[in-house]
């Protein structure tokens, strides 16, 4: 088992915390029913097997909704991205102009210091990361 | 078995105030437990099952209940955010009907404003750790608007929805507050107000925003034999539904809620059709929340909600299925941030005849109370509920 990097990490996801240290989005892959899950989980929420494994993503993902969140200082763009891989997850958008952003586009993963101690996923517009 | 007709709601109270400087939390939960009780006619002796939730003060069933001299022999602390109260109606059906109790006091309290608690800080117990799904959402936060504004932009895109249609909603909670001496919000506005104002999360405006306020409300449930014997109308429960939707895994629709399951649930216990509700009290959080659940519970096909609530449609006299006409939460109350005690309780109004006489529904003789609580836009909890004049 991996370290436990924060309070936040647990046996269940530390693996998870721990490939986020290194740049990495994990998620969880189901060997019974070959389901992808997120946030990574000891069961399958499909099947409820425990026969799942931590499975590394391409980071590329689309939007499938957002929100500027304009009463916070800085400005949050909070969103949900679904990964190539499947699932949809909770995340933001960085590195843009909010009001260039929108549903549809396709966003490849970075990652971002948090308050709990290990970075977390977050997304760019592919245009603009190449601009 | 069925709850149907097993049980009448025989007292409603909502407390007048709005921002309750100089009174406690344990002294709201009195208020309005007393003020629904007067309501119905009946004393504190008589009630014997007590449903709470978050907003009570304390460890829930131990503290109301000593601090007011209850003799209670069934109780029921369900949560589900601000749905929460809707479901009690429900469960304090089944209890009656199973004879576990025959007078149950169903009340909520807050008071966020007088306390200047801040909403995240209020909320800052769901950051827990041990919660699985914290850790890979807690960091980013989302506000509650936030997950209400992806629901918002999700609808506009998926469906052509736009920000003058999600103002009618506040129009007409407007047209509604104008009548109601308790309403915080009573001017009324305009679409144009609505989405000049400013942005708090795109695409959601000030304006598609409820108040937030503090008070509370209590309901008081009977058996069908103590229900007759008060001087009050009968309101009988007819039907009830319940169901909770999260993010799955991460494969969810943001545009399906909670509310088709306890919609569908609590229509076909009641055995009635859309077309036969005459009032309905729709949790009103933010304007999105109106038209997805309007949409959910079967009013208007999935993605027609934007046409369904323009042109004054929601408009009590006006349109073809007034809602909220106390102002809702949009307008007159949200209290403690936990809207669905009001929602239950202009219900009542309206089948009483005892709305104002401005936004009174002539003949209503069934209504709709149906509440959402935790985030649309994330998971949350709903409890739909169908009231029938006898």
């Amino acid at each position: 088992m991996s370290e436990l990097v924060s309070p936040f990490s647990n046996p269940e996801n530390a693996e998870w915390a721990v490939a986020a240290t290194r740049g990495e989005l994990l998620i969880k892959h189901c060997r019974s029913c070959g389901e992808n899950h997120y946030y990574p989980r000891a069961f399958c929420p499909f099947c409820q097997s425990a026969d799942t494994e931590f499975l590394a993503t391409s980071g590329e993902g689309e939007i499938y909704s957002f929100a500027i969140t304009r009463v916070l200082n800085p400005v949050i763009v909070h969103a949900y991205v679904t990964l190539q891989e499947g699932p949809t997850i909770m995340t933001k958008i960085v590195g843009v102009d909010p009001d260039r952003i929108a549903i549809g586009q396709q966003v490849r993963l970075g990652f971002e210091p948090s308050k709990m101690g290990f970075p977390m996923p977050v997304f760019t517009p592919v245009e603009t990361a190449q601009a | 078995m069925t709850i149907r007709d097993k049980a009448y709601i025989v007292g409603a109270f909502e407390h007048p105030t709005r921002k309750a400087d100089g009174i406690s939390l344990a002294q709201l939960h009195a208020e309005v437990a007393l003020g629904a009780m007067a309501d119905a006619g009946i004393t504190a002796d008589m009630i014997d099952g007590y449903f709470y939730s978050g907003d009570a003060p304390g460890f829930g069933a131990f503290t109301i209940p000593e601090y007011l001299g209850l003799n209670i022999r069934h109780l029921d602390g369900t949560d589900i955010g601000g749905s929460s109260y809707i479901a009690h109606v429900s469960h304090a059906a089944q209890a009656i009907a199973a004879g576990k109790c025959s007078v149950a006091l169903i009340a909520m309290a807050g008071r966020p404003r007088a306390a200047k608690v801040p909403i995240e800080v209020d909320l800052a117990f769901l950051n827990n750790p041990n919660i699985p799904e914290v850790p890979s959402e807690f960091p980013y936060d989302l506000l509650p608007v936030s997950g209400y504004a992806m629901v918002a932009a999700r609808h506009m895109h998926e469906h052509g929805t736009t920000s003058e249609q999600l103002a009618w909603i506040k129009v007409a909670a407007s047209h509604h507050a104008q009548h109601n001496p308790h309403a915080m919000l009573r001017q009324v506005v305009t679409v144009e107000d609505v989405v000049n104002s400013p942005m708090v999360a795109d695409p959601l405006h000030r304006l598609d925003c409820c108040v937030v306020s503090d008070g509370g409300g209590a309901v008081i449930v009977a058996a069908p034999e103590i229900a007759r014997n008060l001087k009050r109308p009968l309101v009988a429960v007819r039907g009830g539904g319940e169901s909770v939707k999260g993010l799955n895994g991460g494969r969810f629709d943001i545009l399906t809620s909670a509310g088709v399951a306890s919609g569908n649930a609590a229509f076909e216990e009641a055995g009635v059709a859309r077309s036969d509700i005459k009032y309905a009290s729709i949790y009103d959080s933010f304007t999105i929340t109106v038209l997805m659940h309007l949409e959910d519970l079967g009013f208007c096909e999935k993605g027609r909600g934007g046409a369904f609530v323009s042109d004054g449609n929601l408009i009590s006299g006006v349109g073809r299925l007034p809602i909220n006409t106390d102002g809702g939460g949009l307008c007159n109350n949200h209290p403690a941030n936990r809207g669905g005690i009001t929602k239950i309780i202009e219900a009542v109004r309206q089948l009483r005849g005892e709305a104002h006489p401005a936004v009174q529904v002539p003949g209503c003789d069934l209504a709709l109370a149906h509440g959402t609580g935790g985030s649309l836009g994330v998971r949350h909890g709903s409890a739909t509920l169908i009231l029938e004049r006898q």
